[in-house]
């Protein structure tokens, strides 16, 4: 069977979205043009576009009306997921798989320009009896589950900011990242507390800046440039979790994302992930929800991921990678997040990163949430892609 | 560009009203006289809390009500320290409550508690901390006619 | 080759302007719970789900992420939403379709879940449509828009407005045999004619009303659908089309020249010469008369200019030679993004003889219309048939 390749990548610079100047819709249209370019294609080229976008993050009823011309969809099919960008992905592969296009743009931004926005539009995406009268919103409700994690494994302060201190170096490398600030342990742990147990040098910025990738047959993709590599997908997967998370006795487990990982792993025939992933990055916006990602991804056991960072494993020059560009808490464009995930893996692969290249980075994984809640009715999307070889 | 960039201020102000349907009036018509119900699933047994009109384990409908304690044990808690739009002045705690009698917890205020020293805070709010409803005076069949739970 | 694809099972909820006795995943809910019942499945048997609804109706932001345990979120099956306003449904349909067509999934259910009723003016909900920079001063909502189409149409092609009125009188006089409608009573032309305008020449019973309902809609593999050997409707095909936001740029003005475009690509997928000699019913998303003489127009049932005509001939009554709208339509049911849905649930009823007192009497071929945002901008055309040839 035909393999789905990625032959196009094209990322904007991500920056602070109150310096933006642009509408959302001209940042779908730098990243479209972007990975045209890349691909060697033109606009023509493209005979299905999926876009990913928040109608209340862009303050527009169907913002996606005006993001679907940016990312050239007029006279074709064009989708838009009200979902993380990375979820664009499975959409994108099974519209090639179907046998109906050859090639798919996905497109995904983020321009949300507070957190008022963001913690007001993700309390009234809680149920307005139960969840929203209690001030929820996806901060407090991850930091009850930061909470939880972090009491029943025992984490301390020191090793979540660690993990923030590492993300700020690697950002540091990446010409795409927000922030670009080298902080110290000692620098987090004095940043005011935000919802204990997170701080405010432990989490993610809000960041404007979009993302696109083109996915296309085997047989078009071997129209590439001989000098540019090619990433194929090698597996896809994707998971909810309840939301009632009462219910949920392992609050300090994501679900959706071992559900995930799993469908991918099985895909790609990858048996051990650890061994066989040369670079991953994953949608963690707090230092705690990296933790657990690192163990429903199946990188370790439940509850040792802080031993695989203090290993060294996860660092920029250890055995797997974790968040070379810099991760989520260096840049979150809201509701792209994932496509940027994708793209900065994807780039791993094709040879394309700059400063924070991974050599004989061969096999990546992106991985990408839909935290409108948090944990409650989370969703997980990972994607496992391959070079050339 | 030299001029400054327009940018067009914009507040949506639509009105709606949520229908609780037939489970949540009977259970908030309950709280108004400080009854906590929960409902059982026929199938899995559990007693479910916020009750809801289908078990989402076994998909069944529900329909047996059952009264559960207004005590019970803190499962998971956040303590905020940062002003959101709408949401009440820091510092607050909020977490979710398994009430005795019931399989499921539900979210709410931890409150009654000094929280301005987050070190103290922690001291007096932990997981399996055994908290108790604290009732509004007037209440009017909302959720937040328990103002708050306070450890007992 | 795309493999094949049936729908084997639907599911509808009763429609009002409030449904007050369910919450909205208690109304997912019981949509599912009919469609896994008319499918002969459980819950275990769906492998993904694709979730539609328009947020900013019911005042919630992603009410996928409440109602996410309707759809399987706590067996964490794979779950995505979509947002394309009010080709919502439709669209919702088209990606469950891919689903399965790839060959990714073999069991997946379109879940629709709108409710109009929560917000007290859906017209200020519309509004927040459009171009806060150009358009928002400026429009009310949709009637507006669709008002503007009539006055061109009755200026470019001389249609009548007692003509556009028996669009109107046709699709009440079907509501009445559908238990699933919201409005139900018999006009007149006379009776239409003499209702108040709303905006000018739309009269008030011309418009859609706002009404709280769900669907979902089971398809399944070819394989799965000998395996399980129930009634079934192959999905032979589906085309979707994106054009610009901005309605003054639009090529072809009440010519709709981008759903003419689906509806040849369709008609080529599906081996269709002469649509109305071989398509025995359609059911169409028009919230408005205007639309079924667009659309008909558009996918060649009739010369442009002569809807009028055609309506007046009887044909597209219950009985005549081409029905449209057995179930009453969109201008007596208007769950917005889950009409889309609902007109390919119907359809499946008509090809799967499941559509009782609305029933058209050896229907083979069925076209399922939908289209939505800005007048249009998304459009979308699926053909569900007996046989696959
Ligand atoms: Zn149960």
């Amino acid at each position: 069977m035909s393999r789905v390749a990625i032959v196009g990548v094209g990322h904007t610079v991500y920056s602070d979205p109150g310096s933006l100047k642009e509408p959302y819709w001209k940042l779908d249209f730098e990243a479209a043009s972007a990975a045209l370019d890349d691909a060697g294609m033109t606009k023509g080229d493209i005979d299905a576009v999926i876009t990913a976008s928040y109608d209340l993050y862009d303050g527009i009823v169907i913002s996606a009306q005006f993001s679907a011309g940016a990312a050239c969809s007029w006279w074709k099919d064009g989708t838009n997921l009200a979902e993380d960008g990375a979820f664009a992905i499975p959409s994108a592969y099974m519209k090639i798989r179907s046998g109906m296009y050859d090639t798919v743009m996905v497109v995904s931004h983020g321009t949300i320009h507070s957190h008022d926005v963001i913690m007001k539009s993700s309390n009234i995406a809680c149920d307005p009896f139960f969840f929203r009268p209690i001030a929820s919103n996806n901060l407090v409700l991850n930091a009850l589950q930061a909470s939880r994690y972090k009491d029943i494994y025992g984490i301390s302060e020191e090793y979540a900011a660690r993990i923030s201190v590492m993300e700020h170096g690697n950002a540091m490398k990446n010409p795409h990242a927000h922030i670009k600030t080298e902080v110290s342990i000692a620098e987090v742990l004095n940043s005011p507390v935000l919802c204990w147990p997170i701080r405010a040098l432990e989490y993610c910025p809000a960041s404007s800046g979009a993302s696109a990738i083109i996915l296309a047959t085997e047989e078009l993709a071997s129209w590439r440039a001989t000098s540019k590599k090619i990433a194929y997908v090698k597996g896809i997967g994707w998971a909810s979790e309840t939301y009632q998370i009462g219910n949920n006795g392992s609050l300090d487990k994501i679900a959706s994302t071992v559900k995930a990982a799993n469908m991918a792993y099985e895909m790609a025939g990858i048996k051990n992930p650890t061994e066989e992933i040369d670079v991953a990055e994953i949608a963690g916006v707090t230092p705690y929800q990296e933790l657990m990602l690192l163990e429903a991804l199946g990188f370790c056991d439940f509850g040792k991921a802080i031993s695989l960072v203090e290993e060294g494993v996860t660092a920029i020059d250890g055995k797997l990678p974790v968040n070379p560009s810099g991760g989520l808490i260096c840049t979150n464009p809201v509701g792209g997040a994932g496509l940027f995930s994708v793209a900065e893996a994807a780039m791993q692969v094709m040879g394309m990163a700059e400063g924070h290249q991974i050599e004989a980075a061969n096999v990546a994984l992106a991985h990408g949430m839909s935290n409108v809640c948090g944990p409650a009715a989370r969703a997980s999307c990972v994607v496992i892609m391959e070079s050339e070889k | 560009m030299e001029k400054d960039i327009i940018e067009v201020p914009y507040t949506w102000e639509i009105p709606f009203k949520y229908t609780a349907g037939e489970v949540l009036t009977k259970f908030f018509y309950e709280l108004k006289e400080k009854r906590i119900m929960g409902i059982r699933c026929p199938k899995c047994k559990r007693v479910l809390l916020p009750p809801r009109g289908f078990c989402e384990m076994c998909f069944e409908p529900l329909e047996e009500w059952v009264e559960v304690s207004d005590e019970g044990v803190i499962g998971a808690f956040q303590i905020c320290c940062m002003k959101f739009l709408g949401a009440p002045e820091p510092p607050w705690a909020s977490g979710l409550i398994r009430l005795d009698g019931a399989d499921t917890a539900i979210l709410h205020f931890i409150g009654g508690i000094d929280l301005s020293d987050i070190e103290k805070g922690k001291e007096a709010i932990k997981i399996g901390t055994r908290v108790k409803a604290v009732w509004s005076d007037a209440p009017k069949g909302l959720i937040t006619d328990i103002r708050y739970f306070t450890p007992v | 080759m795309s493999r094949r694809v049936a729908i084997v099972g639907v599911g509808q909820t009763e429609t009002a302007t409030k449904l007050k006795s369910y919450t909205h995943p208690e109304l997912a809910y019981k949509a599912v719970r009919r469609a896994l019942d008319d499918a002969g499945l459980s819950l275990e048997d769906i492998d993904a789900v694709v979730y539609g609804s328009m947020d900013e109706f019911d005042g919630i932001n992603c009410p996928d992420r409440w109602d996410i345990d309707a759809g399987g979120g706590w067996h964490n099956k794979p779950f995505i939403k979509i947002l394309t306003g009010g080709s919502t449904g439709h669209a919702t349909a088209s990606i469950a379709y891919q689903h399965v067509a790839s060959r990714v999934f073999d069991v997946v259910m379109a879940l629709g879940v709108q409710r109009v009723g929560e917000n007290l003016d859906a017209q200020a909900v519309l509004n927040k449509a459009f171009n806060p920079l150009f358009l928002g001063d400026f429009t009310l909502g949709s009637i507006d828009g669709w008002a503007l189409l009539t006055t061109m149409h009755m200026a470019k092609y001389g249609s009548r407005e007692e003509q556009f009125a028996l669009a109107s009188v046709i699709d009440h006089e079907h509501a009445l045999n559908n238990p699933y409608s919201h409005i139900k009573k018999k006009v007149t032309v006379e009776d239409v004619m003499k209702s108040p305008p709303v905006c000018w020449p739309i009269k008030y019973l011309e418009c859609c009303p706002r009404s709280d309902g769900a669907c979902a809609v089971i398809m399944v593999s070819e394989e799965k659908a000998r395996e399980l050997n129930r009634k079934a409707a192959w999905i032979r095909g589906v085309q979707y089309i994106v054009c610009t936001p901005y309605y003054g740029d639009r090529p072809g003005g009440v010519d709709w020249l981008n759903l003419a475009m689906a509806g040849k690509r369709l008609y080529k997928m599906c081996g269709i010469t002469n649509p109305m000699e071989e398509i025995d019913v359609i059911e169409l998303q028009a919230p408005f008369p205007i639309v079924h003489f667009l659309a008909l127009e558009a996918l060649g049932f009739c010369e442009h200019g002569e809807a009028g005509k055609l309506i007046e001939s009887g044909a597209t009554r219950m009985g005549g030679k081409l029905p449209v709208n057995p179930s009453g339509g969109v201008i007596c049911t208007n769950q917005i993004g889950v009409a889309g849905l609902v007109r390919i649930a119907e359809a499946s009823l008509q090809i799967m003889e499941k559509a009782d007192k609305r029933q058209v009497a050896g229907a083979k071929k069925a076209l399922a219309v939908g289209m939505g945002a800005s007048r249009g901008q998304y459009q979308s055309v699926m053909l569900l048939t007996k046989d696959w040839n």
